[in-house]
């Protein structure tokens, strides 16, 4: 249905005054057939996005044909006939619904082709109805969750009755239980005999897909299905990406000898099915006996420091109501207690809506709660006279998707704003910000681009240097990683990992990811409903898998796997959340101990 | 900022919501020309009884009657003081020296008055038309004017969408606002001036945050069939029903009684 041959895309950039011609795609190939479902994988920067605005006349090659239906996308008399078989959903759901209702929004694209009334009536109920939102259809889109909007969209494509319907990191900017909910749309959608192109950098996205296009570096690098792709794992690490973190677990199970399968393991009840065929030798006393006893280590880093310091904050009852005295009074916050100290890293997590942005900022002095109390270094910051600003660069707080708040003229300007704002003088302020520049990888090149002209990742970095240049005690990080590929997300973490060990500098870690807080948390605290409903240490808190799902959250996909093993009858002593301990554990509750 | 009333559409079902936006638009537009007309203060509480009635008719409750009025309670005090008291006649009273006179406070009434109906009206137009409405309204009632080349349909679809993202911009500016704040500037405890500095620097990234936001949006509208110049329909096409014969033989009677009223 959409066959692209060899095509190249040139884009003109500016570096200071100067253009800069850069290659997005050099010579990319796609054939896709009629009802195929294709994931399109691969890092930031890689071609893949620039590569679907060639399959709806978004962009034309500079190189090379596309043709869509046997449509050349270079003839112009084509051009609506192509958009009508070939609709997109881009990745910001704020940016692309038109409408200032949702089924206005819908409407849309059948207006624009001039229907009847009638027409465009019952193709707006029809679609709504596929997405689930026929109740919603009156309602305005900024009252609609990420999740929501983003099937608002599809409902628009849907509309238009396009046969394909390409999706552009449809899930970049949503939380895991929007991203589920638009990915089951899309999978209905392919059951219903559309053609699907999915664009992503999430590999556990794709392991649904008749096929597989690797991208890298404007080429495609590799083709085929699931299976084909994921079976050579050096292959994806070079292109940026890495593997789902089940079929990662079977890998090392694999390797150990504890299981044995042909190609790659990418469904958990395919593994957990695996598993339990090659246990079944084993005799219920060879299993270790379930053990109470807490683990001793590994997360070492804070363990000397907790308990014997007096902690740096001290959250003490907070309560916070959102829009007091109004019809919109909700009580956000209700009796949060706990402590920062030194060096320690907090993951915070909960579902969108369960606080955790307005814990931030009341615990960055932005908000003020209606009562309870923050001690820093044992003192309230709601005393009289207490100097908030003083305190605020003391507990930094590094926004969502931070790139967008950038606002100086160079990359330096920006860093070093912090720094002036706190009275250093310009010469000092200069040198902070050169120096927290240095500790975040960035160039000296790059001191006087325009933020503007950096990449997301750099640009990210950047805003977290704005913060962390005017040495902050704690710092808040609110989904840090978001949106960003394996290799730049792990350079953030590194950055985060490096200011704890080297400065002590106290994390609290705001995310969706719940691989990312098992890997980084020393203590993790569940938010729902306002209250702190589960605290402990990341293996703790995850091992009440059937609690942590009560309250909208989830837990590391390895810990999934090991729950539902114990279910079907392999005895744990606990459950773990990393890949590898997971997989020791295994094999340990299968009686194959020993390799690791 | 939370008092703007214009664009909170009241999501209920009444005579008033069911009228085409047009015979909207018109009513408001000759029930303000009648109360420029008329001179008599009397005629005031005749009007704040119409629009009452009105809000009754649309089920908006009478908070919201209100809550329009709030937004600008500074602007309402400041003219009737200023009129009452700038305008030569009979003294009332005298102090600082200052003089309230009497044909100044009949003068502030009235121009207080005109002032605070015609913001209840307005608003009553937007609790009761979505922006989509409004603009469709808009478009066909200056559709005359295409003749002369003006570009009404894209106009119309321009108030759309800056409708639709006011309220996108607004949280925007909000989180802008928190973000500088926590790396240092003070929106709260400094000088008006230093106020106005630091606001202002928030209008570059939004800027550009919006130069973004356009480039994404043109996109999603092309690849959804969309060109200036093109024939659109309409998903729920503008029809007067009976109703607005009613609403428009109401507004007319309006406007000639005032007219009347000022002939006398």
């Amino acid at each position: 249905m959409i066959r692209a041959q060899s095509i190249r895309h040139q884009y003109d950039v500016w570096k200071g005054d100067e253009k800069f011609s850069r290659t997005a795609l050099d010579g990319a190939d796609l054939d896709v057939a009629e009802g195929e479902f294709i994931a399109i994988l691969g890092a930031n920067g890689s071609g893949k996005s620039t590569l679907a605005k060639h399959l709806n006349v978004l962009l034309l090659p500079d190189d090379g044909v596309v043709h869509v239906s046997g449509m050349d996308t270079a003839d112009e008399k084509n051009l609506w006939e192509i958009r009508t078989t070939v609709g997109m959903v881009f990745q910001n759901p704020d940016n692309q619904i038109i409408g200032t209702s949702v089924e206005e929004d819908v409407a849309f694209g059948p207006e624009n082709k001039n229907l009847e009334s009638r027409d465009i009536q019952d193709k707006v109920t029809s679609s709504l109805k596929a997405v689930g939102l026929l109740s919603r259809r009156k309602s305005s889109p900024t009252k609609l969750s990420g999740g929501q909007k983003q099937r608002v969209a599809i409902a628009g494509v849907l509309a238009c009755d396009s046969r394909c319907i390409v999706f552009d990191e449809p899930t970049a900017m949503l939380d895991p239980a929007s991203r589920k909910e638009v990915l089951d749309v899309i999978r209905q959608l392919h059951q219903s005999g559309k053609t699907i192109i999915l664009i992503t950098h999430h590999t556990d996205e794709v392991v649904d897909a008749d096929r597989i296009i690797l991208m890298e570096k404007g080429r495609v690098a590799a083709s085929g299905t699931p299976q084909e792709i994921f079976s050579d794992p050096e292959r994806l690490r070079a292109a940026g990406m890495d593997l789902p973190p089940v079929a990662e677990l079977a890998e090392i199970l694999k390797k150990d000898g504890a299981i044995e399968h042909a190609g790659p393991v990418l469904d958990s009840s395919e593994l957990i099915s695996l598993v339990m065929q090659n246990a079944e030798t084993v005799k219920p006393e060879m299993c270790p006996a379930p053990s109470n006893q807490s683990h001793a280590e590994p997360k070492v880093l804070s363990e000397p420091s907790t308990g014997r310091e007096e902690p740096l904050l001290e959250v003490r009852d907070l309560c916070f109501t959102y829009a007091r005295g109004t019809v919109n009074e909700t009580k956000v916050l209700q009796n949060i207690s706990f402590d920062v100290h030194r060096g320690e890293c907090i993951g915070l997590i909960g579902t969108t809506g369960a606080g955790k942005t307005t814990l931030a900022r009341n615990l960055n002095g932005l908000l003020k709660a209606d009562s309870g109390d923050i001690l820093y270094k044992g003192e309230s910051i709601y005393r009289r006279g207490y100097r908030l600003s003083n305190f605020r660069k003391e507990v930094g707080l590094v926004f969502q998707r931070s790139e967008t708040q950038l606002f100086c003229k160079t990359v330096l300007d920006d860093v070093a704003f912090g720094p002036k704002k706190m009275g250093l003088s310009e010469e000092e302020a200069r040198k902070t910000a050169e120096e927290t520049l240095a500790l975040v990888g960035i160039d000296e090149e790059y001191y006087d681009s325009s933020p503007m002209d950096l990449s997301g990742g750099q640009k990210r970095r950047v805003a977290l240097a704005g913060v962390l240049s005017m040495g902050p005690s704690v710092l808040i990080l609110d989904e840090p990683a978001a949106g960003l590929d394996p290799v730049i997300k792990a350079e953030v973490f590194g950055i985060i990992n490096r200011i704890r060990e080297e400065r002590g500098t106290a994390i609290i870690l705001i995310s969706h990811e719940m691989e990312d807080i098992a890997g980084y948390a020393d203590k993790v605290l569940l938010l729902a409903e306002g209250g702190i409903k589960l605290a402990g240490s990341p293996g703790d808190v995850f091992s009440d898998v059937e609690k942590v799902r009560s309250y909208g959250a989830d837990v590391p996909a390895v810990t999934s796997v090991m729950y539902e093993l114990a279910e079907c009858g392999l005895r744990f002593g606990r459950l773990e959340t990393g890949v590898f301990e997971a997989a020791a554990a295994i094999e340990s509750a299968m009686g194959k101990e020993g390799r690791i | 900022m939370r008092d703007i009333t214009i664009g909170q559409y009241y999501p209920v079902d009444s005579i008033i919501h069911s009228l085409d936006p047009r015979t909207k638009l018109m009513s408001v537009f000759l029930y303000i020309v009648a109360l420029f007309l008329v001179k008599n203060p009397v005629w005031y509480a005749a009007f704040l009884i119409i629009a009452l009635a009105e809000f009754r008719c649309a089920r908006v409750p009478f908070s919201y009657f209100l809550k329009g009025l709030k937004a600008i309670i500074v602007l309402l005090i400041f003219t009737f003081v200023f009129r009452t008291l700038a305008t030569p006649g009979e003294p009332l009273l005298s102090f600082w020296g200052f003089e309230a006179t009497r044909e100044g406070l009949i003068k502030g009434i009235s121009l207080t008055s005109r002032i605070a109906l015609m913001i209840v009206e307005a608003s009553l137009l937007s609790y009761t038309t979505t922006p989509k409405e409004m603009s469709d309204g808009l478009a066909r009632a200056c559709s005359p004017l295409k003749r002369i080349g003006l570009p009404v349909d894209e106009m119309s679809i321009m108030i759309m969408i800056a409708f639709r993202f006011i309220p996108v911009m607004l949280e925007e500016a909000n989180d802008l606002m928190d973000a500088q704040a926590s790396r240092g500037v003070e929106f709260e405890n400094c000088s008006i001036f230093v106020k106005m500095k630091n606001i202002f620097a928030l209008v570059m990234p939004l800027f550009i945050g919006s130069i973004e936001r356009t480039s994404d949006l043109a996109m999603a509208m092309e690849a959804r069939g969309y060109s200036t110049g093109q024939a659109r329909s309409k998903m729920f096409p503008l029809e007067y029903s009976s109703h607005d014969k009613t609403a428009y033989i109401f507004s007319i009677l309006l406007l000639v009684l005032a007219i009347a009223g000022r002939i006398e």
